[in-house]
């Protein structure tokens, strides 16, 4: 992949990468991060790499549990930066995500937010349909608990 | 009231594509959450902002530019006042005499070509690393004032440092060239 076809790559789905890891994390300014760092790694081993936006999405996925496990005990405790424009119903379930591990909010973003199929879901993150359909119902089993609340 | 599997379906679909779909939320509710922390908090960072001041205004009477005792002392004359102004590849820089330490970034004069960009780092009282030479700055959130260099994916450089300068983040791309001589200078806006 030439300089000219990543800067294309960057154009067409940093914005996209950026929202999908703020509702992974809760933080766009990290976010915004993870995702400069994700294109950074792509640039280094773009040769290596047949399917760039897949390996986009799955870095990203993988670049935010790794956040979050470094810092589980500030998140437990941090806001969660949203617009102000947001309804209330956004508002609470996004806070309601944060009870849910790095793993069960990957599984219910990528899911219910960008509608991946279950077997798509568990590809990204690696392990067997099974498994990210058990996730997904502790996810949702957590989150109803929450929102009821 | 118990929601079914499908209500809690159709609201999480809802509710995250709302979160999704909504524009960044702007600095200055970025800045208002900051002031919902901890008093704790808080007070830790108002303590290092006045230790931070405290080694600001000594090295500056005392002239020390403290590059340590090994390389040679690069000029300190002032800090940004105003907003760069960037116009293509280049900035210019209005300054105003040394008076102040932003969070730890001197902001030195210079009306430099980004190619050129230099960043000093004071990492804490007497120990510093740099100049160092970044190949991208950015200023987040506000492409129009990217600092490139021409033809330069910005994506092709990790990020080095993220920094906050008078509440405004920036962004260091580039791996440094740490040790390079010369004067110190960079750049941030406002």
């Amino acid at each position: 992949m030439d300089e000219a076809a990543l800067d294309d790559l960057f154009r067409e789905h940093v914005d996209a990468l950026v929202r999908l890891g703020f509702l992974l994390i809760g933080s766009e300014t990290v976010a915004e991060d993870l995702v400069q760092d994700v294109f950074a790694r792509l640039a280094r081993r773009a040769h290596l790499v047949e399917h760039p936006e897949a390996y986009l999405r799955r870095s990203v996925v993988n670049a935010a549990r790794s956040w979050q496990r470094r810092r589980r005990l500030e998140l437990r405790h941090a806001r969660v930066e949203i617009s102000r424009n947001a309804s209330l119903d956004a508002r609470e379930l996004a806070d309601a995500l944060r009870v849910l591990t790095a793993r069960e909010r990957a599984v219910v973003v990528l899911h219910y937010y960008e509608g991946r199929s279950i077997g798509e879901v568990a590809e990204v993150l690696g392990c067997p349909r099974g498994t990210a359909a058990s996730l997904q119902s502790r996810a949702l089993t957590k989150l109803r608990r929450v929102i009821e609340r | 009231m118990t929601m079914t599997d499908e209500e809690l379906e159709l609201r999480l679909r809802r509710d995250l594509a709302e979160l999704g779909a909504l524009p960044p939320a702007a600095p200055r509710e970025r800045r208002a959450a900051g002031r919902n922390r901890p008093m704790l908090t808080m007070a830790v960072a108002l303590a290092v902002v006045l230790v931070l001041i405290g080694v600001s205004v000594a090295i500056a009477w005392s002239g020390d530019t403290g590059n340590g005792p090994a390389g040679p002392l690069p000029r300190v004359h002032t800090i940004l006042e105003q907003p760069a102004s960037v116009t293509g590849s280049s900035i210019s820089i209005v300054a105003k005499p040394f008076t102040q330490v932003c969070e730890g970034w001197r902001i030195l004069p210079s009306g430099v070509d980004c190619v050129n960009l230099q960043a000093h780092y004071v990492w804490s009282p007497g120990a510093r690393n740099g100049p160092y030479t970044f190949s991208v700055i950015e200023d987040v959130g506000r492409p129009d004032k990217k600092l490139d260099l021409e033809g330069t994916v910005k994506g092709a450089y990790p990020l080095f440092k993220t920094v906050s300068v008078r509440g405004n983040r920036a962004r260091l791309f580039g791996m440094p060239n740490v040790g390079e001589a010369g004067d110190v200078v960079t750049m941030v806006w406002n």
